[in-house]
């Protein structure tokens, strides 16, 4: 299993999809108006499931902001902390 | 039930695209889940059950409120059941299973009643099973069919293991309407708007590969084909390697695709999003999906790379506004109805996998149907468990067939192995060769020769056979030759060398054949010119050609007059042989860039050409071929050389010979021709009057060549039947860059399928490639090119990369398609050029003309094809300032264009309709035909036009408006469609509205869809239509001589008595008058009421000589005795058949025996002594415009227009003469029109229709709009006329349209009543029905007249009843010989007839005017 997801990790992931650099990425923007399409999220949970983060596509797709994906993914982060 | 709420938007899109077509099943979506295991059906039923009832999107009903406005209101769905089968014991189960999901889903959904969906359980193996799952759209969308599925799979498995169901989860519809709500009040909505009305400002064009839209097919075609995981994986790492997902680069490879089909520079996708990210709806089963218009610029030198990544940016910028709902942009684009189009093709991604496990068994998704497809569009599935990519590509069955659907999926795919193989290579490089097609003449019969030297050979070998005929003068092929050398020898003299060009403006004739081969001979070039252009054209022509010498009619006698010796001693010497591309000649066609062009053709092609074409359909030796073309028209090479290099005869028309086709048919029969080349145009008027009878093809004619534009296939379908197969019919196709003709089709060829008229294959040596669809054309006939520096022109002749060697070729801009037998079709212009009576019409070139008019700021020309198959131009014209007259316009064009390049009409426009783009909207205009008004139509438009104001608020709207550019939006196409259809008391489609978007167009199409489509002619019609073969000529002496005894039916009506009259002053017989009366003094006294009721004064010793005899025509025998009937056959001399039962509303059957079978009683009587039989007619027989651009003077047959009893009696009474006329019984027909009161006098005809109309309207001060116009003759005119064609000298005309005067226009009718001093107000019928009071015996009579009409569904229907031209030249010929002239049928006719009415009380004197004395007789 890959090394569990950080904060970093997190925004270069979104960062990647963005096109944008890491520091660039805002956490309060929605990710609907960040121009990210269902594909890409799909994408992105798989990366992520990967970390051992156990979360649906409906549990990403409802959110209205990436700092609400980032307290998702941390607390659904499986048994590790 | 719950109270109705209006429908959210996205719910509305999908109502308003049912309503289009309500029965249509296309809303239904579909999946089956294939569930790998054993499976409870009892359990699954349970679960299914529960999760239905959980779904609150699937109780609900829609319904329309009487506004028209949609509604929607919750009710539970009531009782349904699962249905299961097993499948198993058929012999494929699969397959089985999926044709009863096909036939289920081919059931239309009722969405006032609910039950929007279905489900099966198919067992199909041991432990294998389908569950089918089947919803209408407006309930569900993709990504709400999978939350019940997934739903489902969590219940059934609980169920299974006993374990207590969770709870759904699921939201409400009522908070994604909540949220939808607010999203619309925020300022989002504002931004989201303002994005894509900025982005779609310039309403780009959607250009698909079929070039059309249709409206919603209840059916898709689908080819489904599966990417392995191998492949899938691919295309997953390069859309990695290119930083974008793989659904972009799969967008990017369909735009690429759709690049190659169409090339079109930008394409615009439509895809679909699941519109749920933020939102409630991810929990609620419902449907949100929207549209998201996808703008994609391409150009062949873009790789797969770049356009992915264009398309990723294009997303990210639209994504974030993808809730603005598709069919709110369209609106606010104004994008709706027509042709119009927000997007294209749709690509529509799903990359949700379901990975559903049916208590703890396996299942994998598959698509059934995804909605109705507008275009094409791929789906594409992301399939469970790294299986890979499913692409389903859907086409509209009326936009693509299978063939077109296969070859756009293989060429996708193809594109995608390309693509991801070298994804930075550009398009054109990936750009998988289509094939070209290359259509072979096949090989000439031997190598070229020379046309010089052929013609040399005949004169030489057989000198004193003709070469040239005109007009009475000939000269044999020895004088021929040496005319033209004597003419080479003095243009030598006068300076001209080889490589000169020579102009000729020398009419038809001898001169201008010795001409062309003086001026080759001395290895000159010849350029025709017409002698009648206007005199700015040629001079600009001239300039452009710099002619060594201009050989005019005048120049031509100087130049052979002329005796002085050369400047030199000795003759110059006789030039070389031409070689292959040594000009031969030089011929101007319209140019696009505004300019003629001047095509230069070399001796090898014309030599090449006359080989081909000899050999294909050539004259032979003792052809007599007639020359037609002026040499301005390349058929003239082909007249000249063909039958010249072929040692036959060439006949010159002269220029009176085409006054009719009839005449000119005769010349031809004198002049003994054998091989006729036609223009097309002409011949389609030869092939109507062959088929009518009008004409006949003379014997002698063997071959006819015809060309120039698209022969109608209702033309050649006629000509067919009229002349046979007998006579060889050859179709040529060709530009002059190809020389004359470049491929043949043989017309007469027994094996082609009526409507079939293919252009052929090219002439042997020569070939054609079909590339894109367009006709190249290759081989030695080509062109040399262009004269002068045409570059944009000169492209047209280049090299052909597609093929091997790329050979030269030149582009024709024409489209064709192969048929199954190889033979060439021509299916029309890739360019604006028309072809107009021959000529090739570049609109640039006329539009160039025009905007040098001073009064012309912009002007657009285009070609338009009437119904009848008339082609014409039509200059649409905006002035700058006040419009000028059009026929100031076109005397302006006429003295800088050939007479076919003026166009016949002219339109004023305050501007040019433009496209979505910007550019002149072309196609708009040339499909804007002539608006064809008639009573009913009239009537039709203005209900249609009242609705749509009524419905738009916009009291101003005319019926030419665009409703849809006047902002008019689904629904309230929808309210339009319910009213009209009240208003009308017919269905009225929603979607008509869409494919009509003008009020003109829609009541046009409605006028037009009411007519029925096929012959339904009573069976009993065509057996009466039969003539007895006893009925013949008898072999005892035969009537004749000065008419001593003339029978006259009907004498007591009101043409009737005219003719009686007639009768008795201008002969001196005895007219028998057969009265319905019970006795000979009763028949008298009918007669002489008849008389004294049109006031018809007639001297005592006139009277004395009628007869009047007790009959009934309706009865056998004329209701005579034997001995009274056998006296009548017996002493008669005349027959004038005029008596008739003119009762419009009554039923063939009603009014046979009077019409019809009196007729044929009449023929027994005449028969044995062979008695001339007159019967009056009438043109309502004729066919109707819509049939029959015009009624000859023959007799016709059977048509759909025949739909009313009296029309049919009278036809069928006709056919019973013309089999009497064919077995040669003296019989004329006279078809009348409409007959009015005597001019000598001004009386009225006051049981005419008409009459009655006005006499109703007068008073009240309104008229009705009943038609455009009509023919009128007054009554002793006509009994003039019928008189003395009846009675005069026979001669060979047998029918008779007397339509000799110009109609009478009604809305000229209403202007001279005004002007008499009646105000009037024009209504459409159906006003003036409502608003005129019923209290006169003549409003009651005609308004009984109208609603008796309406009860008659044939009519209510509004057929169009006008007729095309009347033909009437036998009866101008006849009466032109008798000194007969109509007297004028206009204003002060009518004028009189009013002063009659008014000195007779029978209308008010108009307010302000008093009566008048009436103006005395003659």
């Amino acid at each position: 299993m890959p090394a569990p997801l950080t904060l970093d990790g997190f925004r270069a992931d979104l960062a990647e999809y963005l096109y944008q650099r890491p520091d660039e990425v805002d956490l309060d923007e929605h990710p609907l108006h960040a121009g990210l399409d269902s594909l890409r999220i799909v994408t992105l949970l798989e990366r992520w499931r990967e970390t051992g983060v156990d979360v649906t596509f409906v549990d990403l797709a409802e959110c209205t902001s990436f700092a609400q994906w980032w307290q998702l993914l941390c607390a659904r982060r499986g048994g590790t902390t | 039930m719950t109270p109705r709420r209006p429908l959210p938007p996205a719910q509305e899109g999908v109502w308003t695209g049912q309503r289009l077509d309500p029965d249509s099943p296309a809303y239904n979506t579909a999946e089956y889940v294939h569930i790998h295991g054993p499976v409870d059906a009892a359990l699954f039923d349970e679960a299914l059950h529960l999760v239905v009832a959980q779904t609150e999107a699937l109780h609900v009903v829609y319904g329309v409120d009487d506004e028209g406005r949609p509604w929607e209101a919750d009710a539970p769905a009531g009782d349904w059941r699962l249905h299961t089968a097993d499948l198993t014991a058929e012999p494929d189960p699969q397959a089985a299973a999926l044709a009863w999901m096909d036939e289920d889903l081919a059931r239309p959904v009722d969405l006032a009643r609910g039950l929007v969906f279905g489900h099966a359980l198919l067992r199909i193996a041991g432990e294998e099973h389908l569950w089918y799952h089947r919803v209408h759209h407006i309930a569900l969308d993709g990504f709400g069919l999978s939350l019940v599925a997934r739903r489902v799979a969590e219940v059934y498995t609980a169920l299974v293991a006993g374990e207590p169901v969770r709870d759904s989860g699921f939201g409400t519809p009522a908070s994604v309407r909540e949220e939808e709500s607010a999203y619309r009040e925020s300022p989002r909505f504002a931004e989201d708007r303002a994005y894509w009305t900025d982005r779609f400002a310039d309403r780009p064009p959607v250009v698909t590969q079929a070039g059309r839209v249709a409206l919603p097919g209840r059916t898709f075609h689908r080819r489904v084909v599966d990417l392995d995981a191998a492949r899938t994986e691919v295309l997953r790492a390069v859309a990695r390697d290119l930083k974008v997902t793989w659904s972009e680069l799969l967008l990017a490879v369909t735009v690429a695709r759709l690049h190659h089909t169409t090339g079109a520079p930008e394409i615009i996708l439509s895809l679909p999003v699941m519109g749920r990210l933020g939102s409630v709806s991810l929990r609620v089963p419902c449907m949100v999906r929207n549209i998201l218009p996808l703008r994609v610029p391409v150009a062949g030198s873009d790789s797969p790379r770049d356009l992915a990544v264009r398309i990723s940016r294009e997303l990210r910028a639209a994504l974030p506004h993808q809730r603005y709902r598709y069919e709110q942009l369209r609106r606010d684009l104004g994008l709706l109805g027509g042709q119009r189009r927000l997007s294209g093709p749709g690509v529509n991604i799903m990359p949700f996998a379901y990975d559903l496990r049916f208590a703890g068994h396996r299942s994998t998704v598959h698509n059934v149907s995804a909605g109705p497809v507008d275009d094409l569009s791929v789906n594409v599935y992301d399939r469970s468990e790294g299986a890979g990519l499913r692409i389903a590509v859907d086409a509209h069955p009326d936009l693509y067939d299978a063939a077109d659907l296969a070859a756009f999926q293989e060429g996708l795919l193809a594109l995608l192995t390309a693509a991801v193989a070298a994804p930075d290579r550009t398009l054109d490089e990936l750009r998988v060769r289509e094939s070209v097609a290359v259509l072979d003449g096949g090989p000439l019969p031997g190598p070229a020769r020379p046309v010089l030297g052929l013609i040399a050979e005949h004169a030489a070998r057989s000198g004193g056979s003709v070469a040239v005929e005109h007009d009475g003068r000939r000269v044999t092929y020895a004088e021929l030759l040496d005319s033209a050398h004597d003419l080479a020898r003095r243009l030598a003299v006068r300076g001209v060398g080889p490589g000169d060009l020579v102009a000729i403006t020398l009419p038809r004739g001898i001169d201008a054949v010795i001409a062309v081969l003086g001026v080759l001979l001395r290895g000159a070039a010849y350029c025709p010119f017409d002698p009648a252009a206007p005199p700015a054209r040629g001079a600009g022509l001239l300039d452009e050609a710099r002619p060594a010498l201009v050989l005019t009619a005048a120049t031509y006698a100087d130049v052979t007059a002329d005796d002085r010796p050369g400047p030199g001693t000795a003759p110059p010497a006789p030039p070389a042989a031409p070689a292959p591309d040594d000009l031969a000649y030089v011929l101007h066609t319209s140019g696009s860039t505004g300019r003629p062009k001047g095509v230069e053709v070399g001796h090898g092609a014309l030599d090449h050409f006359v080989a081909g074409a000899a050999h294909r359909y050539g004259p032979r030796p003792g052809d007599r071929v007639l020359g037609f073309a002026p040499l301005h028209f390349d058929t003239s090479v082909e007249e000249i050389f063909l039958t010249l290099c072929a040692g036959a005869t060439l006949v010159v028309r002269t220029d009176d010979m085409t006054d009719s086709v009839p005449a000119f048919l005769d010349a031809c029969a004198r002049l003994r021709i054998s091989f006729l080349d036609l223009p097309t145009a002409y011949w389609h008027e030869v092939a109507h009057a062959v088929s009518t009878g009008t004409a006949a093809l003379p014997t002698e004619v063997r071959t006819v060549v015809i060309g120039g534009e698209s022969a109608l296939p209702e033309r050649v379908d006629r000509w067919r039947e009229a002349v046979g197969t007998s006579v060889r019919l050859f179709n040529t196709y060709g530009p002059t860059e190809g020389t004359v003709v470049a491929t043949v089709a043989d017309l007469h060829d027994p094996g082609l399928a009526p409507g079939d008229v293919p252009i052929g294959l090219p002439l042997p040596g020569t070939a054609a490639a079909v590339v894109d669809g367009e006709l190249h054309l290759l081989g030695g006939n080509l062109a040399l090119g262009y004269r002068g520096n045409r570059p944009p022109d000169a492209a047209r002749f280049a090299p052909l990369h597609a093929l091997p060697g790329a050979p030269r070729a030149y582009r024709t801009g024409d489209l064709v398609r192969v048929g199954d037998d190889g033979q060439l079709r021509h299916l029309g212009r890739s360019d604006t050029e028309f072809k107009i009576s021959g000529h090739r019409v570049h609109p640039a070139e006329v539009e160039s003309a025009l905007l040098r008019h001073p009064a012309v700021r912009d002007a657009v020309v285009v070609g338009q094809v009437l119904p009848g198959g008339t082609r014409r131009l039509v200059a649409y014209v905006v002035p700058d300032g006040p419009a000028p007259a059009a026929a100031a316009i076109r005397e302006h064009l006429r003295t800088a264009l050939p007479a076919a390049m003026v166009p016949s009409a002219v339109e004023f426009l305050d501007e040019l309709p433009r496209t979505s783009s910007g550019k002149t909207d072309r196609h708009a205009l040339a499909t804007q035909l002539p608006v064809t008004r008639t009573a009913v139509v009239g009537t039709l438009e203005h209900t249609v036009t009242a609705v749509w104001r009524q419905v738009l608020g916009a009291a101003t709207l005319s019926a030419q408006d665009d409703v849809f550019e006047q902002g008019a939006q689904s629904l309230q196409a929808i309210q339009a469609a319910n009213r009209l259809g009240v208003a009308l008391g017919r269905e009225v489609k929603v979607a008509w509205l869409f494919q009509h978007p003008t009020a003109a167009e829609l009541a046009r199409f409605l006028a037009e869809r009411a007519r029925p489509a096929a012959v339904g002619l009573p069976q009993s019609l065509l057996a009466d239509a039969v003539l007895d073969p006893r009925v013949r000529p008898g072999d005892g002496p035969r009537a004749g001589g000065t008419p001593e005894r003339i029978l006259l039916t009907g004498a007591t009506g009101f043409v009737g008595v005219h003719l009686l009259a007639e009768l008795l002053t201008s002969t001196g017989a005895e007219i028998l008058c057969p009265v319905r009366a019970p006795s000979p003094a009763a028949a008298t006294e009918r007669v002489r009421q008849a008389l004294d009721t049109h006031r018809i004064g007639l001297t005592d010793a006139a009277r004395d000589r009628i007869t009047a005899v007790p009959a009934d025509l309706d009865r056998p025998r004329l209701g005579l005795s034997e001995e009274e009937f056998t006296a009548l056959a017996r002493t008669c001399d005349t027959i004038l058949h005029n008596a008739a039962n003119v009762s419009v509303l009554r039923e063939y059957a009603g009014l046979r025996a009077a019409n019809t079978e009196s007729t044929r009683e009449l023929l027994r009587l005449a028969a044995p002594r062979r008695i001339p039989l007159h019967f009056v007619s009438t043109l309502s027989v004729a066919p109707p415009l819509a049939l029959a651009a015009e009624v000859p003077e023959a007799f016709l047959p059977p048509h759909p227009g025949l739909r009313y009893g009296y029309q049919q009696s009278k036809w069928a009474a006709e056919q019973l003469l013309r089999q009497a006329a064919e077995r040669g019984l003296p019989v004329t027909v006279h078809r009348l029109g409409r007959i009015v009161g005597p001019a000598a006098t001004g009386q009225v005809n006051e049981r005419d229709f008409l009459w009655n109309v006005l006499r109703a309207g007068i008073p009240e001060g309104i008229v009705p709009d009943l038609f455009e116009e009509e023919i009128w003759t007054p009554v002793d005119h006509l009994a003039e006329a019928l008189v003395r064609l009846c009675l005069g000298p026979p001669g060979p005309a047998t029918v008779f349209n007397h339509a000799a005067t110009p109609p009478v226009r009604l809305g000229d009718v209403y202007d001279w009543l005004e002007e008499y001093g009646y105000p009037l107000r024009r209504l459409p019928l159906d006003r003036w029905r409502a608003e005129l009071q019923r209290s006169s015996g003549a409003a009651a009579t005609t308004l009984a007249f109208f609603d008796a009409r309406d009860a008659d569904a044939g009519d209510a229907t509004g057929a169009d009843l006008r007729l095309g031209r009347v033909r009437a030249d036998n009866v101008v010929d006849a009466l032109r010989t008798g000194g007969v002239t109509c007297p004028p049928v206009g204003r002060e006719l009518v004028h009189r007839y009013l002063d009659h009415c008014v000195t007779t009380g029978k209308l008010p004197a108009p307010a302000g005017r008093r009566s008048r004395p009436a103006t005395p007789a003659k």
